[in-house]
């Protein structure tokens, strides 16, 4: 099970320790960052499967299209 | 929710062939019992070409049986209807009468087989690719043979001629007789039609893509096989041995292969074509190919992943066809 409280904490903690520090919050940034760049990625990905998905679903119906109507 | 018409269809379509099969048997118990010792050589000719074709073939086994059947009861009838004709008006056994016979004979032999090209292409706008006219041809004139030979008495030809291994002839029907101490003969019903089939085909495949001189091939094979026919009945009607000139039929099996050849190497050639511009396809093939042999290696026989296969194999040939007309 993912600990959420933990870690919603964890970035605070961290975040405001930057935040302290003077960093002007370059580290959260940059953790948001990543998350948001590798969940892009993943939605890509998943974008990519379902339209290969959809491509050999319609080429498959084509042929049993074809099929049904030859001879 | 499913759709229902799909059952509808599939069960009338499993109708019509046990209909179709139920005919075929009829046919073939009567041929049986008739002259047995003929049926042989045309079914044996038929399972060859079936299995050959049955790779770059779009259409079924079900159009090849009732092709089949339209050779008996269409081509073979009107032929008989037509020689009572001939003899009505007293040209049996004359030259001109012969000429006429003959040349209807390999016109009516190949009707079948041309209407339901049209018929089909007018319905459904798909053609017949260069495979499933030989396959058709040869079971329309098939039938057409089994039908003459029921009439066959005493009847003996001393050989068989053509390519073959040891005792099996790939013409079967090739049979042979000496003039002259020359072989002399007609290469049979079936493979004559085939002939004009593979030549109408690739007449046809030529033409789409616009060739100019396309009907040389068609004429030439319809002459081809009509000339060597006539010839070769007109030795019965008056003796006249103008065959054996022609080498005395001996030249047309080897006309056949090369045809074959060249029909197979085009239609494997369109296959691999698409396949190669349509991957998608390609890999759908794949699939069902290695699920085949798959249960092949189990020792099993699955009928489902067989005919799944062939279906998408035709689909695909009937596609790969269409496309090489675009060029």
């Amino acid at each position: 099970m993912i600990p959420f409280e933990f870690l919603n904490d964890l970035f605070h903690n961290i975040g405001s320790a930057a935040q302290d520090a003077g960093t002007q919050g370059w580290l959260p940034e940059a953790i948001g960052g990543i998350l948001g760049g590798s969940g892009g990625i993943l939605k890509n990905a998943v974008h990519q499967k379902i339209e290969e998905n959809q491509a050999s679903q319609t080429n498959e119906q084509k042929l049993k299209e074809r099929s049904q109507k030859l001879w | 929710m499913e759709s229902t018409p799909p059952k509808t269809i599939t069960t009338g379509i499993k109708t019509q062939t046990f209909f179709l099969l139920i005919g075929v048997t009829i046919l073939y118990l009567s041929f049986l019992l008739k002259n047995p010792s003929y049926v042989w050589i045309d079914t044996w000719f038929m399972i060859e070409i079936f299995i050959l074709t049955l790779l770059t073939r779009t259409i079924s086994i079900r159009s090849g049986f009732s092709l089949f059947s339209q050779g008996v009861l269409i081509s073979a009838m009107l032929t008989l209807l037509f020689y009572r004709l001939i003899t009505f008006i007293g040209l049996q056994d004359s030259v001109s009468g012969e000429m006429i016979v003959v040349i209807f004979e390999e016109l009516i032999k190949f009707a079948p087989v041309a209407l339901a090209a049209f018929l089909f292409y007018k319905r459904e706008k798909i053609r017949f690719n260069l495979s499933d006219f030989l396959f058709l041809s040869v079971m329309c004139a098939a039938g057409f043979s089994l039908f003459e030979k029921t009439f066959w008495q005493g009847v003996s030809f001393p050989f068989t001629y053509g390519p073959h291994l040891g005792n099996i002839y790939f013409f079967s029907d090739a049979l042979g007789i000496y003039v002259n101490s020359e072989p002399f003969g007609y290469i049979g019903h079936a493979a004559a039609t085939g002939l004009v089939g593979m030549g109408v085909g690739l007449g046809l495949w030529l033409k789409a893509q616009k060739k100019t001189f396309w009907w040389i091939v068609p004429i030439f094979a319809f002459m081809w096989v009509t000339t060597e026919h006539l010839l070769s009945n007109l030795y019965y009607v008056d003796g006249r041995e103008t065959l054996l000139s022609l080498g005395g039929g001996m030249l047309t099996p080897w006309i056949f292969i090369f045809a074959f050849a060249v029909i197979l190497y085009i239609d494997i050639k369109n296959l691999r074509t698409f396949l190669t511009k349509h991957p998608e396809e390609q890999a759908l093939l794949k699939k069902d190919r290695q699920d085949f042999f798959k249960t092949l290696k189990e020792k099993k026989f699955d009928y489902q992943k067989t005919h799944a296969l062939i279906i998408k194999l035709r689909a695909i040939n009937s596609f790969a066809f269409e496309e090489s007309l675009k060029k």
